[in-house]
């Protein structure tokens, strides 16, 4: 337009825009594109970005991909917050000392790291008032190291149950998820509990959102008998290890001769025992002393019928 | 052999000079062209019979109509013959009182077969057409002969299955060489019909031409006169190819296509595999080239009776065609399009299922039909009424240990199909397969698993599931594409006992056969039903003769 003046316009625009909101500290890039003025091109070229009058970084201009568009890699501030930064691109003319300049805003949301937890080996029953551990890990959404910081279990009235820092070490098999084993002791009421984890890092480098899991477990009266199943094959009465034994509240797996113990306290037990390929009655169970049930499974044909109709 | 058959073979050699792209055919003579401009003024190449899917019931029929002295062009989309038979099982339904019957003690005849499966009891028979019910009946013990005469052989031991009231179910040997089986050691038995067939063709003069696929039929008129040909596109581009005695449609079938799947059953949009697409994919093109000149649909119900595996249970999870026994392994020439065998699931009480929404839905330990409609039923996406979206199994790494999974290439496929979070929050984050429309919500997944989790410790499950042993929460945790796969077409054109397509007054349309998955009117699942009546029209396209006449 006022093409005479605009001899010394560079018009920036975004051809990618930073993503709408970014983790603080983490690294995002954008793509801008350039119209230079009339015969000019990015060669040596500079930019600069601002955040007020800091300069956040500065250099040579990276050099444009095939549709003339240039990226930035670029590092998010490390508070979070809205951030307004000031992309500026300058090139010096060589021959009438004319300085080309163009200007962009560039609107930034930055956020606290998401974390996220999980709460495993929880035993279930737990047998009321008695003390269990279990294992309790948290994860940062940029992979923050975790290690050191408190992780707490409170009941279901807010009241903490136990506390443990954060190992150092990595959970085996994830990326980025620091452990902790707690000790925990079960409540005297016989239910279905559902306590919380929660993590609320502070003094972290960088910012962080807490986050709280729900897990569950049950408690139950002190044992008095023992009930032993023992799981066989209908026809040949081979035992049937790994056979997934349900006896009311209780669960085991059978071993290597078909036999799981079970302490229960006295009382009247549905029991399910699920093998995959067996098909197995359901029962119950009447315990006023040490109990022995032997359960036949009978084996399905190999395969289903219309399964090899189809295989 | 007969001498009718050499010479014929002679006679058609000097038709069918050249390879598969020959051009510079016979000129087209006496026929109205002016009249139609959709008739081509040259044909490319010629024969009596022109089979249009060189799969189960097209080699079936070349087979038999150049035994009957016809001379045969039998045309693939694909680059190797077989389409979904080479996949399949190879697992036969004949009966009737054939020598396999005999030598494992099993009565039978050909009226008990009619009586099953037109049984007013079972799903896979009671909408069928008996007409076609008869034929096939009729027609088991000498097909079960004739199979043998190609060169196919048979493993020893029968099945009783399906609306079969005594065992009629074996299976084919697979095929001796490898690296022609596409996925061998892999129960595809289905090999060792399919090549032997299309050995036993070639070697009777059939010409199969491969990466050639129809695109449309020539009729003499848009909805009148005989069928002339087709229009094929070959590698060489568009060839026209007559066909004197008739035109007969073998494509296998509609289930790929999701617009005409949707024709008999809406809730089967896009989000829905098939079984064997990473090989052949079920097009539904010959369906929609005959409606194009005037023929209609058959015994539609079958495709929605909810007998049978139309729908399946996916058992190899974390890939994308994830069929209950089909698996690619690595040295497969397939797997570069299967990118991934799956991981097989053993016990299904090792998973939860949840919607694209992070919903459970159902027992998971559960399969059939209610299952299937709980799985596409409304996932609550305002944008997809249709469809119930993507499924995904949910799993921690304790079920990995005691699955014994690889949670790695080439058992998943990353692409899309399998993911993997320290948390559950971070694996909802991280799911995006190509059918996931919108975002799970990590607090929804974590409020699943926390209840699922629940009814572990009080033995109550919200959807009834019995086997309560194993919680979801040792990380790091997974989601592998478990959506339901379609399997197989039961419901196609409508056509007489000699297989000829009928239009939509009733009328055959001279020189228009079909057979196969593509063929309406009987609901039997697979081969058996493909190989009688590919053997019927191609016996009638060269004789002339009646069906019922065997
Ligand atoms: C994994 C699996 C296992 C199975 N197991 C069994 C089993 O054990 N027992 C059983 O009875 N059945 C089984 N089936 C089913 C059985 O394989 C099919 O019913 C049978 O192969 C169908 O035969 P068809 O001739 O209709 O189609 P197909 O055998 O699929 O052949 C159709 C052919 O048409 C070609 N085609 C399609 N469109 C065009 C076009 N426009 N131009 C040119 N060519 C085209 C395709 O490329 C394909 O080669 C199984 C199927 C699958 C997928």
């Amino acid at each position: 337009m006022d093409e005479k003046k605009a001899g010394s316009a560079i018009r920036l625009g975004l051809t990618k825009a930073p993503p709408s909101s970014i983790d603080a500290g983490a690294e995002f890039s954008v793509s801008v594109g350039l119209e230079w003025p009339g015969g000019m091109g990015p060669d040596g070229a500079t930019y600069r970005i601002l955040d007020g009058k800091k300069t956040i970084t500065s250099g040579a201009l990276p050099k444009p991909s095939e549709d003339g568009s240039v990226a930035f890699a670029l590092t998010a501030p490390a508070s979070a917050g809205e951030h307004r930064w000031l992309l500026t691109v300058a090139k010096d003319e060589n021959d009438a000392g004319k300085r080309a300049e163009g200007a962009l805003p560039l609107a930034l949301t930055i956020v606290p790291h998401a974390t996220s937890l999980a709460v495993w080996d929880v035993p279930s029953p737990v047998v009321r008032g008695a003390k269990f551990v279990v294992k309790a890990g948290a994860k940062c959404t940029a992979s923050c190291g975790f290690g050191g910081r408190e992780i707490e279990i409170r009941d279901e009235a807010g009241e903490l149950m136990g506390s443990a820092p954060l190992g150092t070490i990595t959970w085996e098999g994830t990326a980025s998820l620091y452990w902790a084993t707690l000790q925990l002791k079960a409540p005297r009421k016989q239910e279905l509990h559902a306590w919380t984890l929660s993590f609320s890092p502070s003094e972290t480098d960088l910012p962080h959102e807490g986050a709280t899991s729900r897990f569950s477990f049950v408690t139950v009266p002190e044992p008095e008998h023992s009930v032993s199943v023992k799981v066989v094959n209908t026809k040949t009465k081979a035992p049937i290890p790994n056979a997934q034994v349900r006896l009311g509240l209780y669960r085991a797996v059978t071993d290597e001769t078909g036999a799981a113990k079970i302490p229960v306290p006295k009382g009247k037990f549905p029991l399910i025992v699920t093998r995959v390929g067996y098909e197995i009655p359901e029962r119950n169970v009447l315990v006023s002393k040490d109990v022995r049930v032997r359960i036949a499974a009978e084996q399905l044909p190999e395969e289903d019928p219309f399964a090899t109709w189809t295989a | 052999m007969g001498k009718l058959e050499k010479n014929s073979i002679v006679s058609r050699r000097s038709v069918l000079s050249g390879g598969a792209a020959a051009v510079g055919g016979a000129a087209l003579s006496g026929l109205a062209t002016e009249a139609n401009a959709q008739v081509p003024t040259r044909w490319d190449r010629t024969a009596d019979l022109v089979i249009v899917g060189a799969g189960v019931s097209g080699l079936s029929a070349a087979c038999e109509a150049a035994e009957h002295g016809a001379s045969v062009i039998a045309i693939d989309m694909n680059f190797d013959i077989g389409g979904h038979g080479i996949m399949s099982g190879g697992q036969l339904h004949l009966g009737g009182g054939n020598a396999h019957q005999k030598l494992e003690g099993v009565t039978d005849s050909p009226d008990s077969v009619f009586k099953d499966w037109t049984r007013h009891d079972h799903r896979a028979a009671r909408y069928s057409d008996r007409d076609l019910v008869r034929i096939f009946a009729d027609w088991n013990v000498d097909t079960y002969d004739w199979l043998l005469k190609q060169g196919v052989k048979y493993e020893t031991g029968m099945q009783q299955s399906a609306a079969s009231t005594v065992p009629r179910q074996f299976r084919t040997i697979e095929w001796h060489i490898p690296s022609e089986v596409i996925s061998p050691r892999r129960n595809r038995n289905g090999s060792g019909l399919v090549r032997p067939l299309a050995n036993s063709a070639r070697a009777k003069g059939v010409d199969i031409v491969l990466n050639t696929k129809m695109t449309k039929l020539i009729r003499e008129q848009p909805l009148s006169g005989r069928v002339l040909g087709i229009t094929a596109q070959g590698p060489n581009g568009p060839i026209n190819i007559q066909a004197r005695k008739g035109v007969l449609l073998c494509t296998g079938g509609h289930t790929d296509n999701v617009n005409l799947r949707r024709t008999f059953d809406p809730r089967l949009t896009e989000e829905y595999q098939v079984a064997c697409s990473a090989y052949s994919p079920q097009s539904g093109d010959g369906e929609i080239a005959a409606m194009d000149v005037g023929a209609s649909l058959w015994a539609t119900a079958n495709q929605t009776a909810e007998a049978g595996t139309a729908i399946t249970k996916t058992r190899h999870i974390g890939c994308q065609w994830g069929y209950n026994s089909l698996v690619y392994e690595p040295d497969s020439p397939l797997f570069p399009k299967a990118r991934a065998m799956g991981l097989t699931v053993e016990d299904f009480q090792n998973i939860i299922m949840v919607k694209e929404n992070g919903l459970r839905f159902f027992d998971e330990t559960r399969s059939g039909y209610d299952f299937f409609a709980a799985c596409m039923s409304w996932s609550g996406d305002p944008q997809k009424l249709n469809g119930g979206g993507p499924i995904w199994a949910i799993f921690d790494q304790a079920a990995v240990t005691r699955e014994r999974w690889k949670t790695e290439p080439p058992y998943v496929d990353l692409s899309g199909w399998f993911f993997k979070g320290d948390t559950l929050k971070e694996l909802a984050d991280n799911i995006a397969g190509p059918y996931q429309r919108r975002k799970m919500n990590p607090a929804v997944l974590e409020e699943t698993v926390a209840k699922f989790n629940a009814g572990i410790d009080s033995g109550k499950d919200e959807f009834g599931r019995k086997a309560l042993n194993f919680k979801i929460a040792q990380p790091p945790f997974f989601a592998a594409w478990t959506t339901p796969i379609l399997h197989d077409t039961l419901a196609g054109l409508h056509t007489n006992t000699n297989a000829q397509v009928v239009d939509r007054k009733g009328e055959v349309i001279p020189a228009l056969y079909c057979a196969g998955e593509s063929m309406g009117g009987f609901a039997q699942h697979g081969l058996a039903r493909c190989i009688i009546f590919g053997r019927v029209a191609g016996r009638h396209a060269a004789t002339g003769r009646v069906a019922s006449a065997l």
